[in-house]
């Protein structure tokens, strides 16, 4: 198994730019997850760490070795493809035992491994099917199977539950992570779903337009956004913002919407100009005697949950609520929210500015 | 009706897709009426600025909210729609989710709605129908099929993460009959009752889901978010507002 | 999402039937009648009307693989018994066997020119739809262009500069030139057809290859092969029935050695008159081998028409 580093990787495709200078760090043993919308730049960052693609420059460091330039096959790594890629003209046990026929490894052995693998993944009572024919769960098992039957140093995954239905997606991400708990080995899981990527991780890399947006663990992440895409895209429902202009200060503990003031985590640097604050749904809290007041649009009943839509003079905000308590549309509501929780970012950058809150989590204070 | 694919015609804008069904030799509305309907149908739909580009220059989120203009726009008494919002991607969903149900309020019209997303059956819903095989087991306002299930079939349709099952037996104060107890993640108390141990630690943000081993079975609930239990520690846990199954899954209590 | 559709009433249904069976018919007439006229005597074949009862002969087979000669009825007699059946059908004609005909010959031809060049096609096309769907190749678009441009105009458009052109090469009446010429002809065909089936099979698979540790003519010999092998017998199949049908440059091209049967079957007529049931024979033996060839590869056939129909 094996610690990864990647160093300021980049990668042009042309004249556009699909990856610029990512650097980040995936420890011995780690479920790292690559998250961001399509288009980010996650799948080639994943494909150069795999030796599918050549970076433009950077380095890639597997087990502290520099492999940015060597072929895939050099890197002993394994990889499971969104559809999994399983040769369709032969059987489940031929498909697994590939890899290992492929490093000339003697008849016995391979058996030895094929059934040991299976036994794993429990796919023993389909080792002489033909893939055609089988589940989407199977087809996925078979594809762990061919990856963790090398034993590589790390195992990279492209979306491998993109291509199954939702409530399958569930239960096979919660097989794929217990195995991860048993085996302990190095996974980097690229996901669009950021659900999935708070569930599965360990640490998350958020990615957008080929930039590395904000990396740390799930939780650091969800409550202390390094940007405001990352706020927007982390959460369901996401973060809101009230967006107004204005100008803060440092040391300041408060921002002023439309001549109310609301409390923040005491800021640690100025801005002025178009500013957000950024506020999570279920740190919003109905309060009649509350002065910032708005009125609700729309409420949706999640079970124990509902997700209230609020508007208000600086943009919509969604409350999650208990559903217990009654709200209608077109009520005018008070709003309090959490001063401990909110984080206050510059609107023209998107970047989140530091306060005594995030400061131990964004870092550079 | 309206297909989980868009469906749209390729070759033609959106206003030539908007206007297909109204000019289909069934309905032959004159022409300024045809023009008036799409304009309103593209504003209430927001795409009212992209009424001229082809189909197929647009974005997953706008082909759908054209194919379900091409429902609206003929003004049918009822829509039938296919899991319409199933291949788009979460942000958009939960975008068009409220979207929809604003068309539905405002112009009244009634919407059968297929789907296998149990949050767009809970968000949206007036009524929920839960078929199992063919055969409708409940009927009624989500809030109702959510707190009131009648089968275990009927429990596990709704609620995220999913209700647990577990023997009856495990706990004590089971009804006679019961066979089995179904308990929603929210309602297990924690710090009383009996002990189990975690065996991971789920933190979704908003919430923090644990994955608990109690008496040999898997039980998830969930917490605070900031929760500093972890994998390996040990919580007590009691039932409230259980329900209660007989063998053949239907609810006794 | 499928539309529920009606269960034809039982008068649909025989409509349908009839109008299949009517159809069938029609187009297997003048097969059935070529095959039909081959085992028919030439009297049979000519009488009219038309005979569709009929003593069957082998007289027209017997005919197409043989040169006879007419003898005097002295010579006959001096001959004796016949020999072979063979010899007492042409005995009754008051003719003799002088040898084989070169219809052998010409049938081989067309077999070696045939598959040869479908071969060839099929391997070059593959190996450039491959390279084609696979990796950047500069000026991709307009090559792929310039590829298909090849069949705008008929081939046969261009019979002169090639006559002329072999002449000087030397290729004239050869199975090389042959084999040549019709791989040109079809290469565009099978590059255009086998790059859309190539495109079709998702990267991944080789890509998982490649992780696995094969190199990438492994990766494209196991993987992507066995995957394409549907697309590659119906480009076959396509290309053989092209060339081996194909007349106008047989005609031209070839005389002798490496003359094709299509140019050949018409002259069979020339000896001893109007000689139909061995022109039948000849057209009959000559349909098998295409024939049979579709047969063994139907099955990818079926999935090759109509691929691309239907996405997912």
């Amino acid at each position: 198994m094996a610690r990864i580093e990647i160093r300021n990787l980049r990668k042009e495709f042309g004249d556009f730019t699909a990856v610029q200078s990512s650097s980040f760090v995936i420890e011995d043993g780690e479920f790292f997850m690559l998250l961001g919308p399509s288009g980010c730049g996650k799948t080639t960052t994943l494909r150069m760490m795999a030796g599918l693609e050549l970076p433009t420059s950077g380095e890639i460091f597997i087990d502290n070795q520099e492999v940015s330039q060597k072929r895939a096959s050099e890197r002993d790594i394994a990889f499971v493809f969104q559809m999994f890629a399983l040769y369709p003209h032969v059987n489940v046990r031929k498909n697994i035992s590939y890899p290992l026929v492929s490093q000339g490894m003697k008849r016995s052995q391979v058996t030895e491994r094929v059934a040991e693998v299976s036994r794993i993944l429990g796919i023993e009572g389909i080792l002489d099917r033909p893939v055609s024919g089988l589940s989407g769960g199977d087809r996925q098992r078979v594809a762990l199977a061919r990856a963790i039957v090398r034993e590589p140093k790390a195992f990279f995954m492209d979306e491998p539950l993109g291509a199954l239905d939702a409530e399958f997606r569930e239960h096979m991400a919660h097989e794929l992570r217990s195995l991860h708990d048993r085996m302990g080995a190095t996974t980097v899981y690229v996901t669009h779903d950021q659900l999935e990527a708070m569930q599965m991780g360990d640490k998350i890399v958020v990615m957008n337009h080929g930039v590395v947006e904000q990396f740390g663990v799930p939780q650091d992440i969800y409550d202390w956004p390094a940007t405001m895409f990352v706020a927007d895209f982390i959460g369901s429902p996401s973060m809101s913002f009230l967006r107004f202009e204005g100008a803060v200060e440092q040391g300041g503990t408060s921002v002023e919407l439309g001549g109310i003031s609301v409390e923040v985590p005491r800021l640690l640097e100025d801005a002025q100009g178009p500013l957000a604050l950024g506020v999570r749904p279920e740190h919003i809290h109905f309060d009649d005697t509350a002065t910032y007041r708005g009125q609700v649009i729309a409420t949706e009943y999640l079970g124990t949950t509902q997700i209230v839509s609020v508007d208000t003079p600086h943009g919509a905000l969604k409350a999650r609520l208990s559903s217990e308590q009654p709200t209608r549309v077109g009520d005018a509501v008070g709003l309090r929210l959490d001063k401990r929780t909110l984080t206050v970012f510059d609107a023209g950058s998107g970047r989140a500015l530091i306060s005594e809150a995030n400061r131990e989590v964004l870092g550079h204070g | 009706m309206v297909f989980q694919q868009y469906s749209l015609y390729p070759h033609l804008t959106v206003r030539q897709n908007l206007e297909f069904p109204l000019k289909s030799p069934l309905l032959r509305t004159p022409k300024d009426e045809i023009e008036r309907k799409v304009r309103d149908v593209a504003e209430v739909l927001r795409i009212d600025h992209k009424l001229d580009n082809k189909a197929t220059a647009l974005s997953g989120g706008e082909m759908q909210r054209v194919s379900i203009g091409r429902a609206l726009v003929r003004n049918p008494s009822i829509y039938l729609m296919d899991e319409p919002l199933s291949s788009l991607d979460a942000k958009l969903r939960a975008e068009l989710r409220i979207e929809l149900k604003r068309i539905q309020a405002q112009s009244g019209a009634t919407l059968l709605y297929v789907t296998h997303d149990q949050v767009e059956a809970m968000t949206m819903a007036t009524h929920v129908g839960v078929l199992d095989h063919g055969r409708l087991v409940q009927f009624g306002p989500p809030r109702e099929v959510y707190e009131n299930p009648v089968s275990i079939y009927a429990a596990t349709r709704l609620g995220q993460p999913r209700i647990n099952l577990l023997p009856a037996s495990v706990f004590a104060g089971a009804p006679e009959g019961a066979r089995t107890i179904g308990l929603r993640p929210e309602h297990i108390v924690q710090g009383e009752g009996e002990e189990g141990s975690v065996v991971r630690v789920e933190r979704l943000g908003d919430q923090t889901r644990l994955h608990l081993d109690f008496k040999q079975h898997q039980i998830i609930t969930v917490t605070d978010p900031h929760t500093p239990l972890k994998a390996g520690d040990m919580v007590q846990i009691r039932p409230r507002n259980a329900y209660y199954f007989d063998a053949a899954g239907a609810r006794i209590v | 999402m499928s539309f529920s559709v009606t269960e034809p009433s039982g008068r649909q249904k025989l409509f349908a039937g009839v109008l299949v069976v009517v159809y069938a018919l029609v187009t297997i007439m003048p097969l059935a009648w070529i095959i039909a006229t081959g085992f028919k005597t030439p009297s049979d074949a000519i009488a009219y009307p038309p005979k569709v009862v009929f003593e069957p002969s082998l007289e027209g087979y017997v005919n197409l693989f043989t040169t006879r000669t007419r003898a005097s009825a002295e010579t006959l007699e001096n001959l004796g018994e016949p020999q072979t059946w063979y010899d007492s059908i042409v005995r009754e004609n008051d003719m003799v066997i002088v040898g084989p005909s070169r219809y052998g010959e010409r049938f081989l031809n067309s077999v070696i020119i045939g598959f040869g060049s479908t071969f060839l096609s099929v391997f070059l096309g593959t190996i450039a739809a491959y390279a084609f769907s696979r990796f950047k190749v500069p000026l991709k678009d307009d090559l792929m262009f310039f590829i298909l441009s090849t069949r705008m105009m008929p081939p046969i458009a261009v019979a002169i500069p090639i006559f002329l052109m072999y002449r000087e090469l030397g290729l004239n009446d050869t199975h090389l030139g042959m084999i040549l010429l019709y791989t040109a002809v079809n290469l565009s065909l099978s590059v255009w057809l086998l790059k859309g089936f190539i495109d079709e099979i998702p990267v991944e698979y080789e890509e998982a290859a490649l992780i696995d540790g094969y190199t990438r003519f492994q990766a494209f010999y196991k993987v992507v092969l066995p995957q394409a092998a549907t697309g590659i017998a119906s480009t076959a199949i396509f290309c053989l029935i092209f060339a081996w049908n194909e007349y106008a440059f047989a005609v031209l091209l070839t005389s002798g050695t490496a003359q094709t049967a299509p140019p050949f079957i018409p002259t069979i007529i020339g000896v001893g008159g109007q000689d139909w049931p061995a022109v039948a024979a000849g057209a009959t033996l000559f349909l098998l081998p295409v024939m049979v060839f579709t047969i063994l590869l139907r099955k990818h056939l079926l999935r090759g028409i109509t691929f691309g129909a239907v996405r997912k």
